[in-house]
């Protein structure tokens, strides 16, 4: 008797045990672990590409898809004609001719790697700064 | 007067729900949108900096404003430093001017901070000068900070004019007298000696 017979013959099991199962398979592929939904801090990825190019902002990676997402998304300049003394300075990506706003659309066979940005790292604390110059605000 | 019943079953129910709502939201692009951000924000946070974060990038930024006046101010001493084509007085006149500039560039990028930081005209108005008294008191720390990208471009615009402005001063100070040209004569035959370039090069010179 296959799988298949087994699951016809009883129908309850179809609907309590194997439905649930393939549920929780998709959503354990789809979830990181590492960082739950709705728990801890911001999780910021930086997604570097194979042609040196990098991003951060947040990542939306579903197993399924053949391209990652990024959305609020900054990336490096070269900077060593500013006095900030730093070789790279980071450059919130919306101000191009073309106005991006939905998100970076990147193919998965272009990535050459993918981190997860320290919350307390300087990026991730230039973009929280980013965000708190945007926000109306009173005071300084 | 009869009545008409239309039977629903009730599966059809909550797939009928479904089917409205989608249509609903993917038909109408601004509840589509406010539906996701609403949804994205609540499962993966855009968190905003904290007062003491967002007070040192100011800092930050305005340490780097003052590294621009100063490399412009000292590119200005480093050519006054030189044997210069024109006179003393010419050579002040022309570095006084830069510095006013380079000054007018500071002051505009500080109050473009002040901006970004949403200050009131009249903080505004005060804080500009206490922050350049305080960059003109003490050397500025070399120390790089990652800067937000709004206040990377503040700096970035700064560097760029205090360069322009010192270099415009640079060009104004070493470029060679405008004499009158001589009137075209008949070649004289060729000498054999060499003589010395006429290019006047700018020489340190001790004395300043």
């Amino acid at each position: 008797m296959t799988a298949w017979e087994a699951l016809r013959g009883r129908p309850w099991l179809l609907r309590w045990v194997a439905l649930p199962m393939l549920a929780g398979a998709i959503l354990a592929a789809n979830v990181d672990l590492s960082a739950p939904p709705l728990l801890g801090s911001e999780r910021l990825s930086a997604v570097f590409l194979v042609d040196g190019q990098g991003y951060v902002g947040h990542l939306e990676d579903v197993a399924w898809s053949d391209v990652l997402t990024v959305r609020d998304v900054h990336y490096f300049q070269d900077a060593r004609n500013s006095t900030t003394n730093l070789p790279l300075a980071l450059v919130k990506r919306g101000a191009e001719v073309h106005a991006p706003a939905d998100g970076l659309r990147i193919r998965r066979e272009r990535v050459l790697a993918v981190e997860r940005v320290g919350p307390g790292s300087p990026a991730a604390r230039a973009i929280r700064t980013q965000r708190g110059l945007d926000a109306p605000r009173s005071q300084p | 007067m009869s009545e008409v019943y239309v039977r629903v079953p009730k599966r059809a129910v909550p797939i009928g729900a479904a089917v409205i709502t989608v249509a609903l939201l993917a038909g109408i692009p601004a509840s589509r949108d406010f539906v996701v951000e609403r949804v994205s924000a609540a499962v993966d946070p855009f968190p905003v900096a904290d007062a003491g974060t967002l007070a040192s990038q100011r800092v930050a930024a305005e340490q780097a404003i003052g590294r621009a006046y100063a490399k412009g101010a000292d590119q200005l001493r480093q050519v006054r430093e030189l044997r210069l084509p024109i006179s003393d007085e010419e050579a002040n006149k022309i570095q006084a001017k830069a510095i006013e500039d380079l000054k007018a560039v500071r002051r505009g990028a500080l109050l473009a901070v002040a901006e970004a930081y949403a200050m009131r005209p009249e903080e505004a108005g005060a804080y500009a000068p206490r922050v350049e008294q305080e960059l003109d008191a003490a050397a500025v720390p070399a120390d790089g900070v990652l800067l937000a990208p709004r206040l990377y471009t503040i700096v970035l615009r700064a560097s760029d004019l205090s360069k322009q402005v010192a270099d415009g001063a640079t060009v104004a100070m070493t470029a060679p007298k405008a004499t009158p040209s001589p009137s075209p004569t008949p070649a004289a035959s060729p000498s054999p000696t060499r003589t010395p370039a006429a290019s006047p090069t700018p020489t340190p010179s001790p004395a300043r």
